[in-house]
Protein backbone atom coordinates (compact mmCIF):
# COMPACT_ATOMS: atom_id res chain seq x y z
CA UNK A 1 0.00 0.00 0.00
CA UNK A 2 2.70 2.47 0.98
CA UNK A 3 4.64 1.81 -2.21
CA UNK A 4 1.58 2.10 -4.45
CA UNK A 5 0.45 5.27 -2.74
CA UNK A 6 3.98 6.66 -3.07
CA UNK A 7 4.05 6.01 -6.82
CA UNK A 8 0.64 7.52 -7.40
CA UNK A 9 1.63 10.53 -5.27
CA UNK A 10 4.64 11.21 -7.47
CA UNK A 11 2.55 10.93 -10.62
CA UNK A 12 -0.11 13.20 -9.13
CA UNK A 13 2.49 15.77 -8.07
CA UNK A 14 4.04 15.82 -11.54
CA UNK A 15 0.67 16.26 -13.28
CA UNK A 16 -0.41 18.91 -10.77
CA UNK A 17 2.76 20.94 -11.17
CA UNK A 18 2.51 20.62 -14.96
CA UNK A 19 -0.89 22.30 -14.64
CA UNK A 20 0.88 25.33 -13.16
CA UNK A 21 3.02 25.46 -16.33
CA UNK A 22 -0.18 25.73 -18.36
CA UNK A 23 -1.45 28.71 -16.36
CA UNK A 24 -1.12 31.10 -19.28
CA UNK A 25 -3.05 29.06 -21.88
CA UNK A 26 -5.70 28.49 -19.19
CA UNK A 27 -5.94 32.24 -18.55
CA UNK A 28 -6.22 32.91 -22.31
CA UNK A 29 -9.01 30.35 -22.62
CA UNK A 30 -10.86 31.99 -19.71
CA UNK A 31 -10.56 35.41 -21.31
CA UNK A 32 -11.99 34.04 -24.52
CA UNK A 33 -14.85 32.30 -22.67
CA UNK A 34 -15.62 35.53 -20.77
CA UNK A 35 -15.81 37.47 -24.06
CA UNK A 36 -18.27 34.93 -25.45
CA UNK A 37 -20.47 35.10 -22.36
CA UNK A 38 -20.39 38.87 -22.53
CA UNK A 39 -21.68 38.80 -26.09
CA UNK A 40 -24.56 36.52 -25.14
CA UNK A 41 -22.97 33.15 -25.78
CA UNK A 42 -23.86 30.06 -23.80
CA UNK A 43 -21.59 27.26 -22.63
CA UNK A 44 -22.41 23.71 -23.73
CA UNK A 45 -20.36 20.98 -22.01
CA UNK A 46 -20.08 17.29 -22.79
CA UNK A 47 -18.10 14.18 -21.91
CA UNK A 48 -18.50 10.42 -21.59
CA UNK A 49 -18.16 8.06 -18.63
CA UNK A 50 -16.74 9.86 -15.61
CA UNK A 51 -16.24 12.97 -17.73
CA UNK A 52 -20.02 13.14 -18.22
CA UNK A 53 -20.18 13.87 -14.49
CA UNK A 54 -17.53 16.56 -14.94
CA UNK A 55 -19.49 18.13 -17.80
CA UNK A 56 -22.46 18.42 -15.41
CA UNK A 57 -20.20 19.73 -12.64
CA UNK A 58 -18.82 22.46 -14.90
CA UNK A 59 -22.33 23.53 -15.93
CA UNK A 60 -23.60 23.75 -12.34
CA UNK A 61 -20.60 25.92 -11.39
CA UNK A 62 -21.70 28.52 -13.93
CA UNK A 63 -25.46 28.36 -13.43
CA UNK A 64 -25.42 28.18 -9.62
CA UNK A 65 -22.17 29.76 -8.42
CA UNK A 66 -20.72 28.51 -5.15
CA UNK A 67 -19.77 32.07 -4.21
CA UNK A 68 -22.80 34.16 -3.26
CA UNK A 69 -23.15 37.26 -5.40
CA UNK A 70 -21.49 35.88 -8.53
CA UNK A 71 -23.86 36.16 -11.46
CA UNK A 72 -25.40 33.05 -12.99
CA UNK A 73 -24.14 32.37 -16.50
CA UNK A 74 -25.88 30.20 -19.10
CA UNK A 75 -24.32 26.72 -19.20
CA UNK A 76 -25.86 23.36 -20.06
CA UNK A 77 -24.41 19.86 -19.92
CA UNK A 78 -25.32 17.75 -22.95
CA UNK A 79 -24.54 14.56 -21.00
CA UNK A 80 -27.49 14.58 -18.58
CA UNK A 81 -30.52 13.55 -20.55
CA UNK A 82 -30.87 9.76 -20.72
CA UNK A 83 -33.39 10.00 -23.56
CA UNK A 84 -31.12 12.18 -25.68
CA UNK A 85 -28.04 10.07 -24.96
CA UNK A 86 -29.71 6.78 -25.81
CA UNK A 87 -31.97 8.10 -28.56
CA UNK A 88 -29.34 10.01 -30.54
CA UNK A 89 -26.64 7.33 -30.35
CA UNK A 90 -26.98 6.62 -34.08
CA UNK A 91 -26.30 10.25 -35.03
CA UNK A 92 -23.51 11.17 -32.62
CA UNK A 93 -24.89 12.03 -29.19
CA UNK A 94 -23.10 15.34 -28.72
CA UNK A 95 -22.64 16.38 -32.35
CA UNK A 96 -26.35 16.07 -33.04
CA UNK A 97 -27.35 17.94 -29.87
CA UNK A 98 -24.84 20.70 -30.68
CA UNK A 99 -26.26 21.10 -34.19
CA UNK A 100 -29.77 21.46 -32.73
CA UNK A 101 -29.06 23.49 -29.60
CA UNK A 102 -25.83 25.36 -30.41
CA UNK A 103 -25.32 28.79 -31.99
CA UNK A 104 -22.26 30.32 -33.59
CA UNK A 105 -21.51 32.54 -30.58
CA UNK A 106 -21.61 29.70 -28.06
CA UNK A 107 -18.81 27.94 -26.20
CA UNK A 108 -18.33 24.17 -26.59
CA UNK A 109 -16.38 22.41 -23.83
CA UNK A 110 -15.52 18.76 -24.49
CA UNK A 111 -13.98 16.71 -21.69
CA UNK A 112 -12.32 13.32 -22.16
CA UNK A 113 -9.98 10.98 -20.30
CA UNK A 114 -10.50 8.30 -22.93
CA UNK A 115 -7.73 7.99 -25.51
CA UNK A 116 -10.26 7.25 -28.21
CA UNK A 117 -11.84 10.71 -28.23
CA UNK A 118 -14.97 9.24 -29.91
CA UNK A 119 -18.17 11.16 -29.25
CA UNK A 120 -16.32 14.06 -27.64
CA UNK A 121 -14.07 14.50 -30.68
CA UNK A 122 -17.10 14.37 -32.97
CA UNK A 123 -18.88 16.95 -30.80
CA UNK A 124 -15.92 19.34 -30.91
CA UNK A 125 -15.68 18.98 -34.70
CA UNK A 126 -19.42 19.73 -35.07
CA UNK A 127 -19.10 22.75 -32.75
CA UNK A 128 -16.16 24.06 -34.77
CA UNK A 129 -18.17 23.72 -38.00
CA UNK A 130 -20.97 25.74 -36.40
CA UNK A 131 -18.53 28.56 -35.60
CA UNK A 132 -18.60 27.97 -31.86
CA UNK A 133 -15.56 28.54 -29.69
CA UNK A 134 -14.11 25.13 -28.83
CA UNK A 135 -12.29 24.19 -25.63
CA UNK A 136 -11.09 20.66 -24.86
CA UNK A 137 -9.90 19.15 -21.58
CA UNK A 138 -7.96 15.99 -22.46
CA UNK A 139 -4.99 13.95 -21.33
CA UNK A 140 -1.69 12.83 -22.77
CA UNK A 141 -2.20 10.52 -25.75
CA UNK A 142 -5.66 11.72 -26.83
CA UNK A 143 -6.04 12.61 -30.49
CA UNK A 144 -8.61 15.35 -31.11
CA UNK A 145 -9.63 17.61 -33.98
CA UNK A 146 -8.22 21.13 -33.99
CA UNK A 147 -9.79 23.20 -31.20
CA UNK A 148 -9.40 26.84 -30.18
CA UNK A 149 -8.12 26.00 -26.69
CA UNK A 150 -6.57 22.63 -25.90
CA UNK A 151 -5.77 21.98 -22.23
CA UNK A 152 -4.00 18.66 -21.75
CA UNK A 153 -3.64 17.01 -18.33
CA UNK A 154 -0.08 15.72 -18.34
CA UNK A 155 -0.74 12.13 -17.36
CA UNK A 156 -1.70 8.96 -19.18
CA UNK A 157 -3.54 7.77 -16.07
CA UNK A 158 -7.23 8.57 -16.65
CA UNK A 159 -7.96 9.04 -12.94
CA UNK A 160 -5.09 11.46 -12.39
CA UNK A 161 -6.10 13.29 -15.59
CA UNK A 162 -9.64 13.61 -14.24
CA UNK A 163 -8.34 15.19 -11.03
CA UNK A 164 -6.41 17.75 -13.11
CA UNK A 165 -9.57 18.45 -15.13
CA UNK A 166 -11.48 19.27 -11.94
CA UNK A 167 -8.93 21.87 -10.88
CA UNK A 168 -8.85 23.22 -14.44
CA UNK A 169 -12.62 23.76 -14.67
CA UNK A 170 -12.84 25.20 -11.17
CA UNK A 171 -10.15 27.72 -12.13
CA UNK A 172 -11.94 28.29 -15.46
CA UNK A 173 -15.15 29.28 -13.69
CA UNK A 174 -13.32 31.56 -11.27
CA UNK A 175 -11.20 33.34 -13.88
CA UNK A 176 -14.12 33.87 -16.24
CA UNK A 177 -15.72 35.93 -13.48
CA UNK A 178 -12.49 37.84 -12.90
CA UNK A 179 -12.37 38.75 -16.60
CA UNK A 180 -16.08 39.63 -16.66
CA UNK A 181 -15.45 42.07 -13.79
CA UNK A 182 -12.60 43.74 -15.63
CA UNK A 183 -13.55 47.00 -17.35
CA UNK A 184 -10.97 46.34 -20.06
CA UNK A 185 -13.03 43.40 -21.28
CA UNK A 186 -16.01 45.69 -21.80
CA UNK A 187 -14.08 48.44 -23.58
CA UNK A 188 -14.63 46.84 -26.91
CA UNK A 189 -18.24 46.38 -27.91
CA UNK A 190 -17.71 44.84 -31.32
CA UNK A 191 -20.87 42.97 -32.18
CA UNK A 192 -23.97 44.81 -31.16
CA UNK A 193 -24.23 47.94 -29.12
CA UNK A 194 -25.20 47.11 -25.56
CA UNK A 195 -27.87 48.96 -23.59
CA UNK A 196 -25.65 51.25 -21.56
CA UNK A 197 -23.34 52.36 -24.40
CA UNK A 198 -26.16 53.23 -26.77
CA UNK A 199 -26.49 56.77 -28.04
CA UNK A 200 -29.74 57.45 -26.17
CA UNK A 201 -29.82 58.18 -22.45
CA UNK A 202 -31.52 55.33 -20.60
CA UNK A 203 -32.44 54.91 -16.91
CA UNK A 204 -30.80 51.97 -15.14
CA UNK A 205 -30.59 50.84 -11.52
CA UNK A 206 -27.15 50.55 -9.90
CA UNK A 207 -26.68 47.09 -8.39
CA UNK A 208 -23.16 47.50 -7.01
CA UNK A 209 -20.31 50.00 -6.91
CA UNK A 210 -16.89 48.99 -8.22
CA UNK A 211 -13.42 50.48 -7.63
CA UNK A 212 -12.30 53.22 -10.04
CA UNK A 213 -15.65 55.09 -10.18
CA UNK A 214 -17.34 52.16 -11.88
CA UNK A 215 -20.63 50.47 -11.08
CA UNK A 216 -22.72 47.52 -12.19
CA UNK A 217 -26.13 48.42 -13.56
CA UNK A 218 -29.17 46.26 -14.14
CA UNK A 219 -30.32 46.50 -17.75
CA UNK A 220 -32.91 44.63 -19.81
CA UNK A 221 -29.97 42.78 -21.42
CA UNK A 222 -28.39 41.78 -18.10
CA UNK A 223 -25.81 43.39 -15.87
CA UNK A 224 -23.46 45.93 -17.46
CA UNK A 225 -20.58 47.99 -16.15
CA UNK A 226 -20.83 51.78 -16.37
CA UNK A 227 -18.85 54.79 -15.17
CA UNK A 228 -20.28 56.82 -12.24
CA UNK A 229 -17.46 59.37 -12.12
CA UNK A 230 -19.83 62.31 -12.70
CA UNK A 231 -22.48 61.45 -10.10
CA UNK A 232 -22.66 60.60 -6.40
CA UNK A 233 -24.57 57.32 -6.19
CA UNK A 234 -25.18 54.30 -4.00
CA UNK A 235 -26.34 50.80 -4.90
CA UNK A 236 -30.09 50.89 -5.50
CA UNK A 237 -30.15 54.35 -7.08
CA UNK A 238 -31.47 54.82 -10.62
CA UNK A 239 -29.25 56.84 -12.96
CA UNK A 240 -29.56 58.14 -16.47
CA UNK A 241 -26.74 56.62 -18.49
CA UNK A 242 -25.46 57.81 -21.84
CA UNK A 243 -22.59 56.16 -23.71
CA UNK A 244 -21.55 54.18 -20.61
CA UNK A 245 -21.43 57.30 -18.41
CA UNK A 246 -24.03 57.98 -15.69
CA UNK A 247 -25.01 61.59 -16.25
CA UNK A 248 -27.76 62.17 -13.65
CA UNK A 249 -29.44 60.52 -10.67
CA UNK A 250 -33.15 60.14 -11.37
CA UNK A 251 -34.17 58.18 -8.26
CA UNK A 252 -32.54 57.73 -4.87
CA UNK A 253 -32.81 54.42 -3.04
CA UNK A 254 -35.45 54.86 -0.31
CA UNK B 1 -16.04 40.45 -0.52
CA UNK B 2 -14.45 40.73 -3.94
CA UNK B 3 -11.14 41.81 -2.41
CA UNK B 4 -11.09 38.83 -0.07
CA UNK B 5 -11.74 36.38 -2.90
CA UNK B 6 -9.62 37.98 -5.54
CA UNK B 7 -6.93 40.05 -3.79
CA UNK B 8 -5.11 40.32 -7.12
CA UNK B 9 -8.02 42.19 -8.72
CA UNK B 10 -7.48 45.49 -6.93
CA UNK B 11 -3.72 44.99 -7.11
CA UNK B 12 -4.04 44.72 -10.89
CA UNK B 13 -5.86 48.01 -11.02
CA UNK B 14 -3.29 49.85 -8.98
CA UNK B 15 -0.06 48.64 -10.51
CA UNK B 16 -1.44 48.35 -14.03
CA UNK B 17 -0.03 44.85 -14.55
CA UNK B 18 -1.89 43.23 -17.42
CA UNK B 19 -4.80 41.21 -16.05
CA UNK B 20 -3.68 38.16 -18.00
CA UNK B 21 -0.41 38.12 -16.05
CA UNK B 22 -2.13 38.42 -12.66
CA UNK B 23 -4.64 35.65 -13.34
CA UNK B 24 -1.84 33.46 -14.71
CA UNK B 25 0.00 33.94 -11.42
CA UNK B 26 -3.11 33.11 -9.38
CA UNK B 27 -3.62 29.92 -11.43
CA UNK B 28 -0.06 28.82 -10.64
CA UNK B 29 -0.80 29.40 -6.94
CA UNK B 30 -4.00 27.34 -7.09
CA UNK B 31 -2.26 24.47 -8.88
CA UNK B 32 0.42 24.43 -6.16
CA UNK B 33 -2.24 24.63 -3.45
CA UNK B 34 -4.07 21.50 -4.65
CA UNK B 35 -0.79 19.59 -5.14
CA UNK B 36 0.08 20.30 -1.49
CA UNK B 37 -3.43 19.48 -0.23
CA UNK B 38 -3.56 16.21 -2.18
CA UNK B 39 -0.15 15.20 -0.78
CA UNK B 40 -1.30 16.05 2.75
CA UNK B 41 -4.56 14.12 2.37
CA UNK B 42 -2.97 10.98 0.93
CA UNK B 43 -0.21 10.99 3.54
CA UNK B 44 -2.69 11.61 6.35
CA UNK B 45 -5.44 9.26 5.19
CA UNK B 46 -3.43 6.53 3.39
CA UNK B 47 -3.97 3.86 6.08
CA UNK B 48 -7.63 4.86 6.59
CA UNK B 49 -8.37 4.71 2.87
CA UNK B 50 -6.76 1.25 2.78
CA UNK B 51 -8.89 0.09 5.75
CA UNK B 52 -12.02 1.49 4.11
CA UNK B 53 -11.05 -0.27 0.85
CA UNK B 54 -10.81 -3.58 2.66
CA UNK B 55 -14.22 -3.12 4.28
CA UNK B 56 -15.75 -2.25 0.89
CA UNK B 57 -14.04 -5.22 -0.79
CA UNK B 58 -15.50 -7.48 1.88
CA UNK B 59 -18.98 -6.05 1.32
CA UNK B 60 -18.70 -6.44 -2.48
CA UNK B 61 -17.46 -10.01 -2.03
CA UNK B 62 -20.57 -10.66 0.05
CA UNK B 63 -22.86 -9.45 -2.73
CA UNK B 64 -23.09 -5.82 -1.60
CA UNK B 65 -23.76 -2.86 -3.88
CA UNK B 66 -22.48 0.71 -3.62
CA UNK B 67 -24.95 3.63 -3.44
CA UNK B 68 -23.29 7.06 -3.79
CA UNK B 69 -25.01 10.41 -3.24
CA UNK B 70 -24.47 14.15 -2.78
CA UNK B 71 -25.83 17.53 -3.89
CA UNK B 72 -24.71 19.81 -6.73
CA UNK B 73 -21.03 19.29 -7.59
CA UNK B 74 -20.96 16.44 -5.05
CA UNK B 75 -23.79 14.71 -6.93
CA UNK B 76 -21.56 14.67 -10.01
CA UNK B 77 -18.74 13.26 -7.89
CA UNK B 78 -21.12 10.55 -6.64
CA UNK B 79 -22.06 9.83 -10.26
CA UNK B 80 -18.38 9.64 -11.26
CA UNK B 81 -17.37 7.32 -8.42
CA UNK B 82 -20.34 5.01 -9.10
CA UNK B 83 -19.36 4.89 -12.78
CA UNK B 84 -15.73 4.16 -11.89
CA UNK B 85 -16.76 1.16 -9.76
CA UNK B 86 -19.29 -0.06 -12.33
CA UNK B 87 -17.31 0.34 -15.54
CA UNK B 88 -13.61 0.85 -14.82
CA UNK B 89 -12.37 -0.55 -18.14
CA UNK B 90 -8.78 -1.71 -18.77
CA UNK B 91 -9.35 -5.23 -17.46
CA UNK B 92 -10.43 -4.15 -14.00
CA UNK B 93 -13.42 -5.82 -12.40
CA UNK B 94 -16.76 -4.04 -12.65
CA UNK B 95 -18.69 -3.86 -9.39
CA UNK B 96 -22.36 -3.09 -8.70
CA UNK B 97 -22.60 0.64 -8.02
CA UNK B 98 -25.12 3.41 -8.69
CA UNK B 99 -25.62 7.05 -7.81
CA UNK B 100 -28.87 8.14 -6.20
CA UNK B 101 -29.27 11.29 -8.32
CA UNK B 102 -29.55 9.65 -11.74
CA UNK B 103 -33.27 8.89 -11.71
CA UNK B 104 -35.14 12.16 -12.23
CA UNK B 105 -38.56 10.54 -11.78
CA UNK B 106 -37.58 9.30 -8.32
CA UNK B 107 -35.84 12.53 -7.33
CA UNK B 108 -38.76 14.75 -8.30
CA UNK B 109 -41.38 12.39 -6.86
CA UNK B 110 -39.64 12.14 -3.49
CA UNK B 111 -38.90 15.87 -3.35
CA UNK B 112 -42.40 16.85 -4.35
CA UNK B 113 -44.22 14.39 -2.10
CA UNK B 114 -41.99 14.20 0.99
CA UNK B 115 -39.21 16.79 0.82
CA UNK B 116 -35.65 17.10 -0.29
CA UNK B 117 -34.25 16.07 3.09
CA UNK B 118 -35.62 12.54 2.57
CA UNK B 119 -34.45 12.11 -1.00
CA UNK B 120 -31.55 9.73 -0.29
CA UNK B 121 -32.82 8.07 2.91
CA UNK B 122 -36.05 7.02 1.22
CA UNK B 123 -34.22 5.51 -1.78
CA UNK B 124 -31.85 3.61 0.49
CA UNK B 125 -34.77 2.30 2.54
CA UNK B 126 -36.36 0.98 -0.65
CA UNK B 127 -33.28 -0.24 -2.53
CA UNK B 128 -30.70 -1.07 0.12
CA UNK B 129 -30.01 -4.00 2.41
CA UNK B 130 -27.61 -4.54 5.30
CA UNK B 131 -25.10 -6.07 2.87
CA UNK B 132 -24.69 -2.83 0.89
CA UNK B 133 -22.44 0.23 1.04
CA UNK B 134 -23.55 3.88 1.29
CA UNK B 135 -21.20 6.70 0.33
CA UNK B 136 -22.35 10.24 1.14
CA UNK B 137 -20.43 13.25 -0.18
CA UNK B 138 -20.79 16.79 1.18
CA UNK B 139 -18.17 19.55 1.03
CA UNK B 140 -19.63 21.28 4.08
CA UNK B 141 -20.60 18.10 5.93
CA UNK B 142 -23.89 19.86 6.62
CA UNK B 143 -26.18 18.58 3.86
CA UNK B 144 -29.24 17.32 5.74
CA UNK B 145 -30.28 14.84 3.04
CA UNK B 146 -26.79 13.31 2.94
CA UNK B 147 -26.69 12.98 6.74
CA UNK B 148 -30.19 11.42 6.78
CA UNK B 149 -29.17 9.03 4.01
CA UNK B 150 -26.17 7.83 5.99
CA UNK B 151 -28.32 7.49 9.13
CA UNK B 152 -30.80 5.32 7.25
CA UNK B 153 -27.95 3.25 5.78
CA UNK B 154 -26.49 2.73 9.25
CA UNK B 155 -29.90 1.69 10.56
CA UNK B 156 -30.09 -0.91 7.79
CA UNK B 157 -26.64 -2.22 8.76
CA UNK B 158 -24.83 -1.01 5.63
CA UNK B 159 -21.13 -0.05 5.55
CA UNK B 160 -21.19 3.77 5.60
CA UNK B 161 -18.57 6.08 4.08
CA UNK B 162 -18.67 9.86 4.49
CA UNK B 163 -16.57 12.39 2.56
CA UNK B 164 -16.62 15.94 3.87
CA UNK B 165 -14.56 19.11 4.22
CA UNK B 166 -14.60 22.22 6.41
CA UNK B 167 -14.25 20.33 9.70
CA UNK B 168 -16.79 17.61 8.85
CA UNK B 169 -19.94 19.33 10.16
CA UNK B 170 -22.97 17.16 10.88
CA UNK B 171 -21.41 14.27 8.99
CA UNK B 172 -18.71 14.07 11.65
CA UNK B 173 -21.18 14.45 14.53
CA UNK B 174 -24.07 12.19 13.48
CA UNK B 175 -22.43 8.94 14.59
CA UNK B 176 -23.66 7.12 11.48
CA UNK B 177 -20.41 7.11 9.50
CA UNK B 178 -18.09 4.09 9.74
CA UNK B 179 -15.39 5.57 7.51
CA UNK B 180 -15.17 9.35 7.71
CA UNK B 181 -12.67 11.30 5.61
CA UNK B 182 -12.62 15.06 6.19
CA UNK B 183 -10.51 17.10 3.79
CA UNK B 184 -8.59 19.78 5.75
CA UNK B 185 -9.56 22.78 3.60
CA UNK B 186 -12.26 25.43 3.60
CA UNK B 187 -12.29 25.96 -0.19
CA UNK B 188 -15.24 24.11 -1.76
CA UNK B 189 -13.29 23.67 -4.99
CA UNK B 190 -10.10 22.32 -3.40
CA UNK B 191 -12.20 19.99 -1.17
CA UNK B 192 -13.96 18.55 -4.22
CA UNK B 193 -10.66 18.07 -6.06
CA UNK B 194 -9.09 16.27 -3.07
CA UNK B 195 -12.26 14.17 -2.60
CA UNK B 196 -11.95 12.98 -6.21
CA UNK B 197 -8.42 11.80 -5.42
CA UNK B 198 -9.68 10.02 -2.28
CA UNK B 199 -12.38 8.26 -4.35
CA UNK B 200 -9.84 7.20 -6.97
CA UNK B 201 -7.36 5.84 -4.43
CA UNK B 202 -10.19 4.13 -2.55
CA UNK B 203 -11.29 2.42 -5.78
CA UNK B 204 -7.70 1.26 -6.39
CA UNK B 205 -7.52 -0.20 -2.89
CA UNK B 206 -10.84 -2.04 -3.35
CA UNK B 207 -9.58 -3.55 -6.62
CA UNK B 208 -6.33 -4.57 -4.94
CA UNK B 209 -8.07 -6.11 -1.92
CA UNK B 210 -10.39 -8.12 -4.20
CA UNK B 211 -7.40 -9.26 -6.31
CA UNK B 212 -5.58 -10.42 -3.20
CA UNK B 213 -8.63 -12.29 -1.91
CA UNK B 214 -9.22 -14.01 -5.27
Amino acid sequence: MTHVLGTSLQERDAAGLALAEDAEPIARACQDVARRFQRGGRLLSFGTGQSAADAAHLAVEFVHPVIVGKRALPAVSLANDASALSGLAHAGVFASQLRLLGRAGDIAVGITIDEAGGEVAAGLAAAHDLGMMTLALTKTGVDLPVVDHLLVARSRDPLIAREIHMTTYHVLWELVHVFLNDPRLTEECPDEVCVTCSDAAVPVRITALRPGHLALADTPDGEEEISVRLVDVRAGDVVLVHAKEAIAVVERRP
Amino acid sequence: MTDALYPFLSAAESDAEPLLDTVTRSTVEKAREIVALRREVLTLFGPRIAACGEALAEAFAGGGRLFAFGNGGSSTDAQAVAHLFLAPGDGHRGLPAMSLTADIALLTALTNDIGFDAVFARQLAALGTGADIAMGISTSGGSVNVVRGLQEAKRLGMVTVGLAGSGGGQLAECGAVDHLLVIPSSSVHRIQEAQATVCHVLWESVQRALDEAA
